[in-house]
């Protein structure tokens, strides 16, 4: 009768098939949380990039702007765009003008912090630079290949 | 004869289920270490396009104080190792033989890691003075 039930052979025990839901529940579960966190990180590099071009945006404006304009102050919220706060919705720019302290008020140094994320995990960045009074804009200058 | 081989048959197949779920957990492990890889490789290209526009900001700056020198004194040839934000900068000043024309070479500085970085900006700058009056124009620019 065994004979012609060969079937037999190809079956698991119990305590196999128990050994092998066990390791591959365990990995499926480790493999979850790496794609999630992987996930969490990928978007937390985009995020990085959106608040670094927002903050980058935000003085090359002031660039643009007349220095007479550009009054000193410290942590004033800038408006960011509605493109970055689509991709980065708690996204919030805050500068900060000083005079440099020499040159009698021909520079001013510029900081604009990028800040994002939720309460519990608040992310920041910061860019500075200094801009002067005697830059004209840039219009008609000619490229210089680097 | 018949019921011989079919021991033989169990024999061989005995652990077969731990063997199918270690090769998916293999598989798994794959998967799990190059979207690990992904998401660094994300994040180390956000970290360095932000240190390049730090780098930006910072040759920019030694410009900009540059341009400020220049329009009060004629002679400022540049300045080295400037402490600045989260870097600094060092600026070296050229004279064009028009007198009025200046080369303006500014590197920014910045450790990222445990290298350190740097970016340069070349701008050319017109200063005309009329009596007290002093105008600054950038009429080249370039960055490497």
């Amino acid at each position: 009768m065994k004979a012609f039930r060969p079937w037999r052979a190809r079956g698991f025990t119990m305590m196999e098939l128990m050994a092998a839901v066990a390791i591959f529940g365990t990995a499926v579960v480790g493999t979850a949380s790496v794609i999630y966190h992987g996930n969490h990180a990928s978007a937390a590099a985009h995020a990085h990039q959106i608040a670094s071009l927002a903050a980058q945006s935000a003085i090359e404006d002031l660039r643009a702007s007349p220095f007479a304009s550009i009054q000193e102050c410290s942590d004033r919220p800038l408006q960011v765009a509605a493109l970055s706060l689509h991709e980065v919705p708690t996204l919030s720019l805050l500068l900060t003008v000083e005079d440099s302290g020499d040159l009698g008020g021909a520079l001013k140094e510029v900081r604009v912090q990028a800040l994002w994320g939720s309460r519990r995990s608040r992310r920041s960045l910061e860019l500075s630079t200094l801009i002067g009074s005697h830059r004209s804009n840039d219009e008609g200058v000619s490229a210089i290949d680097g | 004869m018949m019921v011989s081989s079919t021991a033989g048959t169990r024999r061989g197949q005995r652990g077969a289920a731990v063997a199918y779920a270690l090769a998916l957990v293999l598989l798994l492990g794959i998967i799990s270490t190059l979207v690990f890889a992904a998401a660094a490789a994300n994040l180390g290209v956000a970290r360095k396009a932000h240190s390049d526009l730090v780098l930006l900001n910072l040759a920019e700056a030694g410009v900009d104080k540059a341009i400020c020198r220049l329009a009060s004194d004629g002679d400022y040839a540049g300045e080295q190792s400037t402490p600045f934000g989260p870097g600094s900068f060092s600026v070296s000043v050229a004279r064009e033989a028009d007198g009025r024309t200046y080369v303006v070479t500014s590197t920014g500085f910045v450790v990222f890691g445990d290298r350190m970085r740097s970016k340069t900006v070349i701008a050319g700058v017109l200063i005309e003075r009329d009596g007290g009056k002093v105008e600054a124009r950038l009429v080249a620019w370039g960055e490497q």
